[in-house]
């Protein structure tokens, strides 16, 4: 990604030598004389580099989700998902792996919906961890690490929602809004006959406090 | 923070900002056949000065006027001297043409100086989610740290010269001011900032306030597009296992425990001979 440059006192010392420079060069800015373009000052004079921009301290390098912990302390690793044509998300098959939407934000990002989403149950896998979310709690905690950070959640609200009109509910995966993370699985009643899943269940979690960088 | 000057200050930099917008939008460049190469802008960050530029020995603009970005220029990659030449001083800096996308920017340092600074920025046009942008804000004005700050909020915090921050936003407008690090007071501002979206919108804070040439230079680079679209269905269970009814997680009622083993095993085998008898579901949708 961006160069990371850990200089402070890099600058410094060029700052003092083009000081010198400027001082060996002789005059402060004399009289500016209008009429002739300057002679080019010093042209011997060894070429200085030029600096290099650096991030801010308070920069954060947003990051993927790679991992969550639920408030039960189980944890899932997490998988990178794109919508398919159909306009599915495509999960990971595996009950135990949650998916993350990758037109959403990630971990350090300013805005916008973190969306992670896992199957409930599968045929062959009976019951996966998500299924604990039917029953969470606003003000339980939700933990989400990346490669270098890692971020508290709090659950604010947990919804049923039709599965044929999830996203009606446009803020689900709005870029826009406060960073947050939401939560999706499938609930309500059950439809052997080919309808599935009635609803799918839509946690939203609220960050506790700004991400923290954390070591591999 | 109501004096008049400030508020002419403001309203010079919208229509600034605006110009420099409608100016300096590139278009995607064309993909590049040698990996060897650079796009290289070269940004006049000094307020009222009028500069020659002189690239590894050759001229090759003059009288470049304030907030005028030079470029692209493709350079191969490695090592360039560039002079930058006013009617008061010379500066010629080298800078090594590294990335694919450089900024090499023109400014004055922090504290006051006889003559401006060069700092290379990388421009990152990696991928961007759809919806948004990718701000990038750099302070390359004569004024200790700042913050940046949308609608009153810090959204990016001390930053001091040389430095810059950089994040992926919705793509709209943003009212955005620079104050000092923890102050009130801008420095540069309110101006209504557009984010485009799949593009890269960076910003230079250029000048000095104790002379009223703070300004802005805004560049907006073409991104490619990242990420895919927001989904209109989550499939996300195929077995009805937590169903009301079939093992009482139905909702928040559920007060403890997982399935008892013996009651999945039993719905899974029932679950599988509705499958095979061919009134089920597939399994595990994807």
């Amino acid at each position: 990604m961006r160069p990371r440059h850990r200089s402070g006192a890099r600058r410094p010392a060029a700052l003092v030598l083009l000081v010198l420079v400027g001082a060996a060069i002789g005059t402060g800015p004399a009289q500016p004389s209008p009429p002739h373009p300057p002679e080019p000052a010093a042209p011997t004079a060894s070429v200085e580099p030029a600096g290099i921009g650096r991030p801010a301290r308070s920069q954060v390098a947003p990051q993927p989700p790679r991992a969550i912990r639920l408030p039960s302390g189980v944890s899932m690793p997490i998988d990178v998902v794109s919508t398919g044509q159909d306009g599915v998300l495509d999960l990971p098959t595996d009950i135990d792996r949650a998916g993350w939407w990758d037109g959403g934000s990630r971990i350090g990002e300013p805005f916008g919906a973190m969306v992670l989403a896992a199957h409930v149950d599968s045929v062959t896998d009976g019951i996966g961890p998500f299924a604990e979310l039917l029953r969470v709690r606003p003000g339980q905690r939700i933990h989400v690490t990346g490669a270098g950070s890692a971020q508290q959640f709090e659950v604010a609200a947990v919804r049923l929602t039709p599965r044929t009109s999830l996203a009606e509910g446009a803020s689900i995966f709005s870029v826009g809004g406060p960073p947050r993370l939401v939560l999706i699985t499938c609930a309500g009643p059950f439809d052997a006959d080919g309808g599935g899943y009635r609803d799918n269940l839509v946690v939203t979690a609220d960050p506790v406090g700004p991400p923290q960088r954390r070591d591999e | 923070m109501s004096s008049p000057t400030a508020a002419r200050g403001a309203t010079g930099l919208v229509l600034a900002v605006l110009t420099t917008l409608a100016a300096v939008v590139v278009g995607p460049s064309g993909a590049s056949a040698a990996d060897a190469s650079s796009e290289v802008y070269l940004v006049q960050g000094v307020p009222g000065s009028f500069v020659d530029i002189e690239l590894d020995g050759r001229e090759i603009e003059s009288a470049v006027a304030t907030k005028t970005v030079v470029g692209p220029l493709d350079l191969p990659a490695g090592e360039h001297t560039v002079t930058f030449t006013s009617t008061e001083w010379s500066v010629t800096t080298s800078f090594d043409a590294a990335s694919p996308s450089i900024d090499v920017v023109l400014h004055w340092p922090a504290d006051p100086a006889q003559q401006p600074d060069t700092t290379v920025y990388t421009n990152d046009v990696s991928p961007v989610s759809a919806g948004k942008g990718r701000l990038t804000v750099a302070h390359t004005a004569v004024v200790p740290p700042a913050d940046v700050r949308v609608d009153g909020t810090v959204i990016f915090a001390n930053i001091a010269n040389g430095e810059f921050v950089t994040a992926d936003v919705p793509a709209e407008t943003y009212p955005v001011d620079i104050v000092p690090t923890g102050g009130t007071s801008p420095l540069l501002g309110p101006v209504d900032l557009d984010v485009r979206a799949g593009a890269l919108t960076r910003v230079f804070a250029i000048g000095q306030p104790t002379d009223g040439s703070m300004d802005a230079v805004v560049q907006v680079l073409s991104s490619s597009r990242g990420g895919s679209d927001a989904p209109s269905a989550v499939d996300a269970g195929s077995a009805g296992l937590v169903a009301p009814g079939r093992d009482g997680a139905g909702q928040a009622t559920r007060s403890s425990g997982p399935v008892p083993g013996a009651l999945l095993a039993a719905l899974v085998v029932v679950a599988a001979v509705m499958a095979l008898a061919g009134r089920g579901r597939r399994p595990a949708r994807r």
